[in-house]
């Protein structure tokens, strides 16, 4: 860029990479992430306009305005933040756009909060859960161990990845993926990971043995028997399909949490399970 | 009173993971039931416990603004309740059942609460005060870790006695009853995750893994093995382009 461009030292990059951890230390229903966000941005306006009382002024109040994003995808854009910053900081007075860095803010929270929560509650904690949960039910140690690390790992790497490259020209990088359709194919790609596996879950996670025997004309028969004769774990799919349009009807999961408690009871009273 | 103490403590610095450590999905039922069941010294029960909660509870979370019922406190206690009066998991679920609810109603407060900080931020912006502003931040953490801490705290003194005292008056068939629930309760977890990940075109999907497992029997490592397979061969074949919206956000519903 131009002569004289202020860069942000890599100690000040580091620190405000750390801080974002923090981001929903405060987190309200007003303004959301505001407060972690300028936590988060402070030392790199200290450094770009600490001398400035009025400048240092506008930047903190900049970045108190409201944000909300999924945490892990943060990281991308507080890098654009920085980037953007040290425009603003080098630029003379008047120059550049200060809003345009709110507005590439608010941009970037909405799409990439619905991609960061498709990736990290819907796939990767997905496969943790089934991964680990059966076998903590086993009493197996690993259980929580592996839930941890398919959790941890993938959501370090983005942050770490995706403030670098943030910082270093990330608007470009985001379009580019974006418009060649890499983006919605990644994010397709990480569904079909998590419905294969939730698909799993319901076959071995839901239990429904049925226990009674029918007399009919004398012959035993098992209940059980001619559930799985027709197709193995039916009624495990047939009940989560039941609890799914329950979800539909929009009943909260608490009233059908309570029903299924009542149903197990009155199963067993009636001498079905 | 000391066992109180120490679960409520370590339950509500998991859960501070997700305010000030950066949300790794670690406040979870599968984490927090061995840590508690290890603090109520017998750590494999509460593994076991633990990895149960989970799969009722792996739908509810917080996405956006939506405050579900609070996981954290519920599995806390559950899982600390069931070890100290030895009654099943699921009978300490159905009591948590209404904790859960009441801190998920604090919860909300909290979040209400906190706007009080962000604007001390605001004027402590305009008085100059830069370190006025980040620690509004940390006043925000302070009274989330308080409020959880109480919750998880309390309820623990309460209700040990009030558990200890209506398992003692349940009917055999309603205790039976509510650990044969417990295989139940999987499936609205599972039906929580399908609301929150479904999609017509990939809907397959969904039943490849149910599939897998019924007619073939393989372990969930294994077809999520497959799943990752899956994901690649389509993210190899799948015709470039953009197509359908880029946002998730806006299948998952208020849970």
């Amino acid at each position: 860029m131009t002569i004289g461009m202020k860069k942000l030292s890599s100690k000040t990059l580091k620190k405000v990479y750390n801080r974002h951890y923090q981001l929903l230390g405060c987190f309200n229903y007003e303004r959301q992430m505001s407060t972690g966000y300028a936590w988060t941005m402070m030392p790199a306006i200290r450094e770009l306009y600490g001398e400035d009382e009025a400048k240092m002024k506008a930047g903190v109040k900049r970045h108190l305005e409201f944000f909300n994003c999924a945490t892990t995808p943060s990281p991308f854009i507080i890098g654009i933040t920085c980037a953007m910053e040290e425009q603003c900081a080098s630029a003379p007075d008047g120059e550049f756009d200060v809003a345009s860095i709110n507005s590439v803010k608010a941009a970037l929270m909405g799409p990439l909060a619905g991609i960061g929560d498709s990736f990290f509650w819907g796939t990767f904690r997905v496969i943790g859960v089934g991964v680990g949960a059966p076998l903590a039910v086993a009493g197996n140690i690993l259980g929580p161990i592996l839930y941890f690390l398919i959790n941890f790992i993938p959501s370090e790497i983005v942050r770490r990845v995706g403030f670098k490259i943030g910082y270093e020209g990330g608007s470009e990088f985001l379009t580019r993926i974006s418009e060649d359709g890499t983006l919605n194919k990644l994010t397709e790609a990480a569904r079909i990971m998590g419905l294969v596996v939730i698909g799993a879950m319901m076959a071995s996670m839901v239990n429904v043995n049925l226990v009674t025997v029918l007399n009919i004309n004398g012959a035993q028969v098992v209940l059980q028997e001619i559930f799985d004769a027709i197709c193995p774990k039916i009624l495990p799919l047939g009940l989560t399909f039941a609890c799914y349009w329950g979800l539909q009807k929009r009943y909260s999961g608490t009233v059908i949490m309570i029903a299924l408690l009542v149903l197990g009871v009155l199963a067993v009273a009636l001498g079905l399970l | 009173m000391l066992q109180g103490f120490l679960v409520a403590l370590v339950a509500t610095l998991i859960y501070m993971e997700s305010r000030i450590g950066g949300q790794h999905m670690l406040d979870r039922p599968i984490l927090i039931g061995p840590i508690v069941g290890l603090i109520m010294g017998d750590f494999t029960m509460g593994l076991i416990i633990g990895g149960n909660l989970e799969l009722v509870w792996m739908g509810l979370v917080g996405i956006g603004t939506s405050t579900p019922p609070d996981v954290v406190v519920g599995s806390a206690l559950a899982t600390a309740l069931a070890i100290k009066t030895g009654a099943s998991y699921e009978t300490t679920l159905a009591l948590a059942i209404p904790i859960a609810l009441l801190a998920q109603v604090g919860s909300i407060g909290v979040c209400i609460l906190n706007t009080t900080f962000a604007h001390r931020a605001d004027k402590c912006a305009d008085k100059g005060d830069w370190k006025g502003v980040e620690m509004s931040n940390w006043m925000g953490s302070a009274l989330y870790f308080v409020f959880k801490f109480t919750m998880i705290f309390l309820g623990f003194l309460i209700g040990g006695d009030v558990i200890t005292a209506i398992v003692n008056n349940i009917p055999a068939v309603i205790q039976s009853g509510l650990a044969q629930s417990g295989n139940l309760l999987p499936a609205l977890g599972i039906a929580m995750l399908i609301q929150l990940t479904f999609d017509k075109k990939f809907a397959a999907f969904l039943f490849l893994g149910f599939a897998l497992v019924a007619f073939f029997n393989v372990s969930t490592i294994a077809a999520a093995v497959i799943g990752v397979i899956c994901a690649y061969v389509y993210y190899q074949f799948a015709p470039s382009g953009k197509s359908g919206s880029m946002s998730a956000s806006d299948e998952s519903e208020e849970l």
